[in-house]
């Protein structure tokens, strides 16, 4: 890959900053990781709270990557393309799960789906159930997902989708083969965000779904519950998601880079 | 936000920091607040309220500011041992409370209140609960995680009550368990929204709540201490003391009491 003309060298209070920004965001892993010996890691992927933790997230979280992503990727769209204040003032509610404290997001969703919540009555029983740790996950990650795909299909030129209209293309067929396409970098990049906030979610999760080992116990709740027992085991735990995180982020990044179509001035290779 | 809400908020942040190894390089922010005039309270979750209204009588008696943090006794532990700024550590929990005293972290711990585990329902009490013995009638049942003080004591109850009511008493409750909270209050919180059926819990956070009715278990008597002692890192231990002379005398008992704590053994 070419060097671009101007490179990113920035001298004095701008480097010093933008390092002491990056030691200070990476310490606080470097020294969960310093924390924990070897031998205690082993022994923390054998703490009985951790393997159906680390099953239980893994699979609740693809559910609500999935649900978020087939729901939010035509959201999205429509965000994207909707124009006037209300469709902004729609847009910006949607992201209010982001600044609302996920507890009290757990509670609002009791307020909805418990026992004498609003659809209390529909013989929906969700709490304590693996649904509402989906429900929870949804609810908190899905923002993520959206403000990224809406940003990304927003960006895509409307001009193109003209064209594929007077060839002769659906609305459905130029969203599915032009604009998806085009925003795929935005989507994967949200999906990142959206899987990695479900992965971490607690507050929500504990309230709504509470915490029960192999049912509703999540990686999060499981780091807690060991927190309440014993640091360095929870330490341990925590280094555990850590790493799988990493990894699946690193994974999504390169997915990113491969998909991203080639910028106008890049077009050489 | 008062300004001592503020106050109080940077204290925390200070202790964040210090708790978490950073406090070398950011610590001057958070303890340049410490002064002589000020008495710093950790006290375990489930004496919020209690010590809430001690802090404001101390304060109020004695002219002096009083920090208040309440968080699980294993967390205030954890900040403890990591040097956070503090005076005064009240435990829910005595192998807490040992763990520091050995370590030389708090000088010497003593009893000052006792709590009483009972039997918790939503109002109406829907699954018509009167007593321990029909606990396994119920649908739903939260408990605490058994790595936190009221999970082990609430064990404790159905330990004794299997005794009493005959074996596979335990397990039929435990068949009914839905979820293990990490604390007193969120196992509560679950009965007051109503969404479980039942809980055990400490009598003290069951007096706070008002959307559910209490059973009491007097047959069983489990009765947890609570443990105080003054940090051997003390920057105010003549005002540490004078606060604990405050729980131990006839007025701290009477606030204790009202908010559903009992006397020393």
């Amino acid at each position: 890959m070419s060097e671009p003309v101007l490179r990113s060298r920035l001298g004095g209070p701008g480097l010093v900053l933008g390092l002491g920004l990056l030691v200070f965001l990476l310490l606080p892993i470097a020294a969960l990781g310093l924390a924990s010996s070897p031998g205690e890691l082993w022994a923390a992927l054998h703490h009985p709270l951790v393997l159906p933790a680390l099953g239980l997230t893994a699979w609740t979280s693809a559910i609500s990557l999935l649900v978020v992503v087939v729901a939010g990727t035509p959201l999205a769209w429509m965000l994207a393309r909707a124009r006037g204040p209300w469709a902004r003032a729609i847009e910006t509610a949607v992201e209010l799960p982001i600044v609302i404290p996920p507890a009290v997001m757990g509670i609002a969703l009791l307020l909805v789906f418990g026992q004498r919540g609003l659809l209390g009555g529909l013989g929906v029983d969700l709490p304590f159930t693996p649904a509402a740790v989906i429900v929870a996950q949804v609810v908190v990650a899905a923002p993520f997902y959206l403000r990224s795909a809406t940003a990304g299909l927003r960006a895509v030129d409307p001009e193109l989708l003209l064209v594929a209209r007077t060839l002769g293309a659906s609305p459905r067929r130029a969203f599915l083969r032009v604009a998806v396409p085009l925003g795929l970098p935005a989507l994967v990049n949200g999906a990142a965000l959206c899987w990695a906030r479900a992965v971490g979610e607690f507050g929500a999760t504990l309230l709504f779904a509470g915490s029960f080992p192999g049912r509703t116990q999540t990686m999060p709740l499981a780091i807690y519950a060991a927190l309440e027992a014993d640091l360095r085991v929870a330490t341990a735990i925590a280094l555990v998601l850590a790493v799988v995180a990493f990894t699946t982020l690193l994974l999504a990044r390169g997915a990113q880079r491969w998909l991203a179509p080639p910028a106008p001035g890049e077009g050489g290779h | 936000m008062s300004a001592r809400d503020g106050h109080l908020g940077r204290r925390r942040f200070g202790r964040l920091l210090s708790s978490g190894g950073l406090g070398l390089a950011l610590g001057a922010c958070g303890r340049s607040s410490s002064g002589a005039g000020t008495l710093t309270v950790l006290a375990a979750a489930s004496l919020t309220d209690a010590f809430t209204e001690l802090a404001s009588d101390f304060q109020a008696a004695q002219g002096v500011a009083v920090v208040l943090s309440t968080a699980g006794s294993q967390a205030l532990r954890v900040q403890i041992e990591q040097g956070a700024p503090a005076d005064l550590f009240a435990s829910a929990n005595a192998r807490h409370m040992e763990a520091l005293v050995e370590a030389g972290w708090v000088r010497d711990a003593e009893v000052f209140a006792t709590g009483e585990l009972v039997l918790v329902v939503p109002r109406g009490n829907p699954a018509g609960l009167r007593t321990l013995e029909d606990l396994p009638r119920a649908e739903r049942v939260v408990l605490g995680t058994p790595e936190v003080p009221i999970g082990s004591y609430a064990r404790t109850v159905l330990d004794r009550a299997e005794a009493l009511y005959g074996p596979g008493f335990r397990s039929r409750v435990e068949a009914r368990v839905v979820s293990l909270e990490p604390n007193v209050r969120l196992v509560l919180t679950k009965v007051e929204l109503g969404e479980a059926d039942a809980a055990l819990v400490y009598r003290s956070d069951a007096t706070s709540a008002r959307a559910v009715e209490v059973v009491s278990l007097p047959e069983l008597g489990v009765r947890p201490e609570y443990h105080v002692g003054v940090l051997t890192a003390a920057a105010a231990p003549g005002l540490a003391e004078r606060f604990v002379a405050l729980l131990r005398g006839e007025a701290g008992q009477a606030v204790l009491r009202r908010h559903g704590f009992g006397s020393p053994a």
